[in-house]
C-alpha cells in the first residue's frame, strides 16, 4: 500500500518507510481474530503467545521499550546505534554467529528502531523455537562489547546514512519534515541522528543504554505459530527466567501545542531532479479516539488511483508526478503526511495551491459515502493481510500492547475504523488539516542553467 | 505502527559480518528439537463439465481468498519471428472487455480492494487475484470476464507494443539481462526455452494474431484455477461451473521441446559491451527435468556450492577475493528442462579470475564431496526454510501451482523434505558428477572485448559477438586510428530547429548552433520541454575535440556530463551512463572525434551513394571509445516542416545500435531527419538558417 511512486522516483530512504506506512490500519471484529495468552514472568517480563497451528513455523519477537525518543541530549541516533550491538555478540554467541544459526535453522531475521520501540525477531521452523529463546535471551542477559565492535559500529552506521539518507534525492529533506513540527527534545531529532552525535558516542554509553533499557522489566516478548503454550513457557522460563530484572521505562511527556502556525522550509537538494513538498501536519497520539477517522482521511486523500489527490493533481492537472501519504501514528504527537513531487516544469507552488485547493474541499464539503467506504474496504484488507504469517501476527501484538489502551483492542479496534462516519471524517479535516497545524518541506533541485 | 527504518542495510552489515570465522562459544545453542510433521494443507481437485482443472485448498486463518488461473498459453508457443504474442495477449486481457474499458476494468477490482497480476513465463501465462473472501463473487467475475470477454482494443495493442519496445530497449543496455538472454540461446539452441523477443518480433505481432492466439489457447481444457484460503469446496465446485461452464473447450496449441544442443568443449561467448566497467559471466549448461530423483541431492549441492550469502561462490569471489558485489548458483525448475549455472559480475580487470574461480569451484563440487558441516547446513536450511514459504494462501497456491504444472508427483510436496533429510554426501558428489559436465559447459561473458578477450582466451577458445549476438572479429572491436582528411573548410555558422519525438509524443523543439570562433568550432543543442537537455562542445579546425559538457534530466532519470580534453586524453566526470557515476581519463586514438558532433562531419563529407566510412569516436556521455561506421545507402526525396529535400539517406552503425540519417544532398550535406528505429526516436527538421 502506499508506495505509489516511491520505486520510480528513486525515494529510497523515504521508502524504506513507507513501505509498511500501510501498517496503522488496525482491528478486528470477528475476521481476522488474534487468540493469545498473557504471561508475566517474576522478573517483569512479559510475555504473550499466540497459537498458530497452520504451519509448523514460528515468530520469535521482542520488543524494547526504548526508541530514539529516549536518547539524551547530544545523543541522537544512539538508540539505533545501540540496536546495531545487538548483533555484535553476547556471553555465548560470537560476532556474526547469530546470522549464522538462524540462517542455518532455515530461519530469518533482523531489527529496526523507531522513536518509541526497538524490535529483535526471528522466524524459524517451530523445531527451533529454543535456538531464537535461546539467541534473545543471552542477548538480554548478556553483551560483549569492545571498543574495536563500536567503532566498527559506528562508521557502519554513519555509512548507513551517506546511502540511505545523504545520498537520496529527497533523505535530507524527509528527515526535516519528519520532525520540523516538533518542539519537544523527544521528537525533534531524528531516529538516524546527527553525523556530529554519532561521533560523540562513547563505548560507556553502550552498556549504560544496555543496563537502562534492555532488560525483562522493559521488554515484551511475543511468540506466534506451531506452539505448545505449557512448553513453550517452560522453555522461556528456563532461558529467561534468571534474567535480573531491572526497570520499566517511562515514556517522556511534554508540552506538544496544535496550531503553532505554519513552518516552512525549503531544502537544497542536490541529487533530486524534480521539486517535491512534504506536507506533514501534526495528530494526536496513536492512542486518541480520532486515530480510525484520521487514518481513513488519509486513504481518501492519497491512497491509489481513485482517490483525491491523484485523480486532481495527477490525472486532471497533471502537475504532480506522484502524490502519496500516510499516518505516522505514535505514542507522542504522531504525524499526517502528503508528499506531492511536481511533473517535470511544474512549479512546486502549483502543486501545493492544488492540494490546498482539496483538502479545503474536504474540509468545507467533507467526503462521500462511496470515498469513506472504499477506504473502509481497503483498510480492512490491509489488516487482514499483515495478519496472513506469524510475524505480521506478533508485530501486530506488540502493537497494540504498546501504542494502544489494551491489548484486547487488536480484535475490536476494525469496528472503530466501520464505524467512522463522513461527518467524522469532516470533522478530524477541520481539527488537523488546517495551514496553521503543517509544517511544508519543499525539497528544492539545484536551479537547471 | 511498524517502522522498518533502517533495516536494509543493517541486514548487509549482518551478511558481511557473517562470515568472519567465529571462534568456539562458550555454550552452544540448543540442538534442533524432531522436525514436526509438516502438514501440507489438503488440496481436491475437481473439473468442470466443459474440462476445466480446479484445485481447492481451504485455508480459513484469515478472511481471504487468492485465485489463479494458470492459461497453458506461454511463450513456448510463440511462432517464430512472433516472441512475445503469448505476452502481449496476457497483458491486455484486462484493458478492455465487451463492456468495460480498462479504467472501468480497474475501477471495478479497485472497488473491492482487490489485486489482478498477469504474468507470462516460458510454458503458462498465470493471473493471479488476492481478495478478502466476501469479495469473491467480484473476483470470480471480474476473472471471468477478463480471461472469456477480451477485446483487445487497437489502441491498448499499440501501446503495449510501444511498452515492449522500450523493454527490449532497456534490456540491451542491461548486461545482466543479455547475459541471460545469450545464455539461454546458447545451452537451448532451438529448443523453445531459448526464445527471447526482439525489436523485430514485437513489431512483428498483430492485433490479428493476439485475438488468434486467444481463440486457440484461452480454451477451458488448457487451463487450471486454483482457489486457495477462506473457501468451501462444495462453493467452489458451484462457482467454478457458474462462472466459468461457458467457457468454450478447444484444441489448443501443443509445445514442441526440442533436443538441447549436445556440447563437446567447454567454450566462451563473449559479447563486446565497449567501455563496459564489469563483466557478466555465466558458466553452466541445461539442467534436470522437473521428476529427476536427484533433485534433493541438487538441492543440497547447491546450497553449498553457491544458493545464498553463505555459499562457496560468495565466498570466495566476494568475502575472500573482493572481485564481485555477488556471486550465485541456481539449477532451475522447468516443465521440461531446467537450466545449471554459476554466476558473477565482477570488475573487468578480474574478469578472468573471477571466472577461473566460478569453474573451480564448479569443478571442485564433481570432483569432491562436500565437508559434514556443508551437507548438514544445507540440508537444514532446506528443510527448515520450506514451510515458511507455505503460510499465506498465495504462497500455498504457488507451491501446488509449481507441482500441477511441471506436472510432479502429487507427493512431492509431502516428500521433499525426507528426501532431502536422506541425502549423503555421496549422494551430493554423485548428483553434481551426473548432472554437471564441467569439460563441455558454455560460458557467457557479456563486456568490454577490447579489454577481457586476450585473458579469456587462455581459459577457453573465445569467440566474440556483438550485444546482439551478430559474430564479430577482434579488428571491429579494437577502435583504430585514421588518417582521415578531415575538412572543416566549409563549415559556416548554422541555427537550427528540429522536432524531437519519442514513440510518437512530442518531447518538444530541439534548438542546434553552430558558431565558427577563430579556428575553433562551438555546437550546441538543448531541448525544453517534456525532457531538459542541454549540450555544448567545441572542436578544432581537424574535428579534434576540445571540449564537451552534457545535461539531460527527463523525470526520474538524469545524466551529465563535463570532459575536457588536452595531450590526447579525454578527462572528466560522468553521471548517469549505463555505468553510473564516473572519473574519465582515456587516451584517444588517431583521428578521433566526439560522437556527439557525427552529424556535423558528415555535412562536411563527399557523400556519393554506395560509400563507407569509418571513425573513431569518443561517447564523452560514457568516457568510450568505440568505432562508429557510416554507409550511404542512396538517395530519397523527405519532406518535413523546414521544406522538401533531396537526401540521402545514411546508416551510422556505432556501439549502441543502428540509426539512419537522411542530409541535404547538396554540400554542406546538413541533418534533415533523423530515426532511431529500437528506440522509437524521430528527429526533424523545422527551420534552418545558415
Amino acid at each position: 500500500m502506499k508506495r505509489l511512486f516511491v520505486a520510480s522516483i528513486a525515494m529510497v530512504a523515504a521508502g524504506a518507510l513507507f513501505a509498511t506506512a500501510g501498517y496503522g490500519k488496525k482491528g478486528s471484529s470477528g475476521s481476522g481474530e488474534i487468540k493469545y495468552e498473557e504471561h508475566t514472568l517474576d522478573n517483569g517480563l512479559r510475555v504473550v503467545l499466540s497459537e498458530d497451528h497452520s504451519v509448523p513455523v514460528v515468530a520469535v519477537n521482542v520488543w524494547y521499550h526504548v526508541g530514539s525518543a529516549l536518547e539524551e541530549k547530544g545523543r541522537s541516533g544512539f538508540a539505533h546505534l545501540f540496536e546495531h550491538m545487538m548483533f555484535e555478540g553476547s556471553a555465548n554467541v560470537e560476532k556474526g554467529d547469530h546470522f549464522k544459526y538462524v540462517s542455518e535453522a532455515g530461519g530469518s531475521m533482523n531489527g529496526s528502531t523507531t522513536q518509541d520501540r526497538t524490535n529483535y525477531y526471528e522466524t524459524l521452523p517451530s523445531n527451533r523455537l529454543n535456538l531464537g529463546l535461546w539467541l534473545e535471551s543471552d542477548r538480554m542477559r548478556s553483551l560483549v562489547i569492545t571498543e574495536e565492535k563500536f567503532e566498527n559500529q559506528r562508521e557502519t552506521v554513519k555509512e548507513e546514512r551517506r546511502q540511505g539518507i545523504d545520498n537520496q534525492p529527497y533523505g535530507e529533506a524527509f528527515l526535516v519534515s519528519d520532525t520540523l513540527g516538533y518542539d519537544g527534545w523527544p521528537y525533534d531529532h531524528t531516529v538516524i541522528g546527527s553525523m556530529d552525535d554519532l561521533n560523540a558516542a562513547h563505548v560507556d554509553d553502550v552498556q549504560k543504554f544496555f543496563n537502562r533499557y534492555y532488560c525483562p522489566a522493559n521488554a515484551v516478548l511475543v511468540i506466534v505459530g506451531d506452539i505448545e503454550p505449557k512448553k513453550t513457557m517452560e522453555m522461556v522460563k528456563q532461558y529467561f527466567g534468571n534474567i535480573p530484572s531491572g526497570q520499566k521505562s517511562t515514556f517522556p511527556t511534554w508540552d506538544e501545542k496544535f496550531n503553532k502556525g505554519e513552518r516552512r522550509k525549503v531544502v537544497d537538494s542536490p541529487k533530486a531532479n524534480v521539486p517535491a513538498l512534504f506536507a506533514t501536519y501534526q495528530i494526536p497520539g496513536h492512542i486518541h479516539a480520532d486515530t480510525p477517522a484520521i487514518e481513513l482521511l488519509n486513504t481518501i486523500l492519497v491512497d491509489g488511483d481513485a482517490s483525491i489527490m491523484h485523480q486532481r493533481l495527477v490525472k486532471q492537472e497533471e502537475a504532480a508526478f506522484g502524490v502519496f501519504g500516510f499516518v505516522d501514528g505514535r505514542l507522542g504527537p504522531g504525524e499526517f503526511r502528503i508528499i506531492v513531487a511536481s511533473n517535470n516544469g511544474v512549479e512546486i507552488g502549483t502543486c501545493e495551491k492544488l492540494m490546498d485547493e482539496e483538502i479545503d474541499k474536504v474540509i468545507a464539503n467533507g467526503v462521500t459515502k462511496e470515498e469513506l467506504d472504499r477506504a473502509k474496504t481497503k483498510v480492512r484488507s490491509t489488516f487482514v493481510s499483515q495478519r496472513e504469517t506469524v510475524m505480521g501476527k506478533a508485530e501486530e501484538i506488540h502493537h497494540y500492547i504498546r501504542f494502544h489502551k489494551d491489548l484486547s483492542e487488536i480484535n475490536t479496534d476494525l469496528d472503530s475504523f466501520m464505524s467512522v462516519t463522513p461527518q467524522d471524517i469532516q470533522r478530524v479535516a477541520k481539527t488537523y488539516l488546517g495551514k496553521a497545524n503543517r509544517t511544508l518541506v519543499v525539497a528544492a533541485p539545484p536551479k537547471s542553467s | 505502527m511498524i517502522r522498518t527504518k533502517f533495516m536494509g542495510l543493517l541486514a548487509a552489515s549482518l551478511l558481511a559480518a557473517a562470515a568472519l570465522t567465529p571462534a568456539l562459544a562458550k555454550e552452544a545453542p540448543p540442538p534442533a528439537e524432531p522436525l514436526k510433521k509438516m502438514a501440507f494443507p489438503a488440496y481436491s481437485e475437481m473439473k468442470t463439465k466443459n474440462g476445466l482443472d480446479v484445485v481447492v485448498v481451504e485455508h480459513h486463518e484469515q478472511p481471504v481468498a487468492s485465485i489463479w488461473m494458470a492459461v497453458k498459453a506461454g511463450s513456448v508457443l510463440d511462432p517464430e519471428g512472433k516472441e512475445s504474442l503469448a505476452s502481449y495477449t496476457g497483458s491486455l486481457v484486462n484493458k478492455g472487455t465487451k463492456d468495460k474499458d480498462a479504467k472501468k476494468l480497474a475501477e471495478w477490482i479497485e472497488s473491492v480492494g482487490g489485486t489482478f497480476s498477469a504474468s507470462t513465463g516460458e510454458d503458462e501465462t498465470i493471473f493471479t487475484i488476492d481478495v478478502l473472501s466476501e469479495y469473491l463473487p467480484t473476483a470470480y467475475q471480474y476473472l471471468a470476464d477478463v480471461i472469456l470477454n477480451p477485446t483487445f482494443p487497437e489502441d491498448e495493442f499499440k501501446e503495449e507494443q510501444k511498452r515492449a519496445k522500450t523493454a527490449i530497449e532497456f534490456e540491451k543496455s542491461d548486461p545482466d539481462a543479455m547475459a541471460n538472454r545469450h545464455f539461454d540461446q546458447v545451452v537451448y539452441g532451438k529448443h523453445p526455452y531459448a526464445t527471447h523477443p526482439t525489436s523485430e518480433s514485437v513489431e512483428a505481432v498483430t492485433r490479428d494474431d493476439v485475438v488468434a492466439f486467444h481463440k486457440k489457447n484461452y480454451v477451458a481444457n488448457n487451463a487450471l484455477l486454483f482457489v486457495v484460503g477462506d473457501v468451501k469446496k462444495g462453493d467452489v465446485k458451484k462457482d467454478a461451473e457458474k462462472y466459468f461452464g461457458s467457457w468454450a473447450t478447444g484444441t489448443p496449441d501443443v509445445a514442441s521441446y526440442s533436443a538441447t544442443p549436445e556440447r563437446t568443449a567447454k567454450n566462451i561467448a563473449l559479447y563486446h559491451r565497449p567501455g563496459s566497467v564489469q563483466t557478466e559471466l555465466r558458466v553452466g549448461q541445461v539442467g534436470l527435468r522437473p521428476n529427476d530423483p536427484d533433485w534433493p541431492a541438487i538441492a543440497v549441492a547447491n546450497r553449498v556450492l553457491g544458493a545464498g550469502a553463505s555459499g562457496r561462490l560468495f565466498n570466495d569471489l566476494r568475502e575472500k577475493h573482493g572481485w564481485t558485489y555477488g556471486a550465485y548458483s541456481s539449477f532451475t525448475k522447468e516443465k521440461d528442462r531446467g537450466q545449471f549455472f554459476a554466476e558473477a559480475s565482477c570488475r573487468t580487470e578480474v574478469t578472468d579470475s573471477a571466472l577461473v574461480a566460478l569453474i573451480d569451484n564448479v569443478n571442485k563440487m564433481v570432483d569432491e564431496p562436500v565437508t559434514d558441516a556443508e551437507l548438514e547446513g544445507g540440508k537444514s536450511y532446506i528443510i527448515g526454510n520450506f514451510p515458511t514459504t507455505i503460510e499465506t494462501p498465495s504462497q500455498i497456491a504457488a507451491q501446488i501451482g509449481q507441482v500441477k504444472l511441471l506436472g510432479l508427483d502429487k507427493s512431492w510436496l509431502e516428500n521433499y523434505r525426507k528426501e532431502v533429510a536422506k541425502v549423503t554426501k555421496a549422494d551430493v558428489q554423485a548428483a553434481m558428477k551426473k548432472h554437471v559436465q564441467p569439460g563441455s559447459m558454455a560460458i557467457i561473458a557479456v563486456g568490454d572485448a577490447s579489454a577481457i578477450e586476450d585473458k579469456l582466451k587462455v581459459i577457453a577458445p573465445v569467440a566474440v559477438y556483438d550485444i546482439d549476438g551478430n559474430p564479430i572479429s577482434m579488428d571491429e572491436v579494437a577502435v583504430q586510428g585514421t588518417d582521415f582528411d578531415y575538412d572543416t573548410a566549409s563549415l559556416v555558422n548554422t541555427t537550427a530547429t528540429y522536432s524531437f519525438k519519442y514513440q510518437e509524443m512530442n518531447l518538444g523543439d530541439m534548438n542546434v548552433t553552430l558558431t565558427k570562433q577563430g579556428k575553433e568550432f562551438a555546437s550546441t543543442s538543448a531541448i525544453t520541454g517534456m525532457i531538459q537537455m542541454n549540450e555544448e562542445m567545441k572542436f578544432g579546425a581537424d574535428f579534434e575535440p576540445l571540449a564537451y559538457k552534457f545535461s539531460m534530466a527527463a523525470g526520474p532519470q538524469q545524466a551529465k556530463a563535463d570532459v575536457a580534453f588536452a595531450d590526447g586524453v579525454a578527462k572528466g566526470h560522468v553521471e548517469g551512463g549505463k555505468d553510473g557515476p564516473k572519473d574519465i581519463n582515456v587516451p584517444l586514438v588517431k583521428g578521433a572525434i566526439l560522437k556527439s558532433a557525427i552529424d556535423v562531419v558528415i555535412s562536411t563529407l563527399p557523400l556519393e551513394t554506395g560509400k563507407t566510412f569509418k571513425f573513431p569516436v569518443i561517447d564523452a556521455q560514457s568516457g568510450s571509445m568505440e568505432n562508429l561506421s557510416l554507409e550511404v545507402m542512396g538517395e530519397e526525396d523527405v519532406t518535413v516542416a523546414a521544406g522538401s529535400y533531396s537526401t540521402y539517406k545514411v546508416k551510422v552503425k556505432s556501439g549502441e545500435g543502428e540509426q539512419i540519417m537522411y542530409v541535404r544532398k547538396e554540400a554542406p550535406h546538413v541533418l534533415v531527419k533523423q530515426e532511431v528505429p529500437a528506440q522509437g526516436i524521430n528527429i526533424e527538421l523545422k527551420s534552418i538558417k545558415m
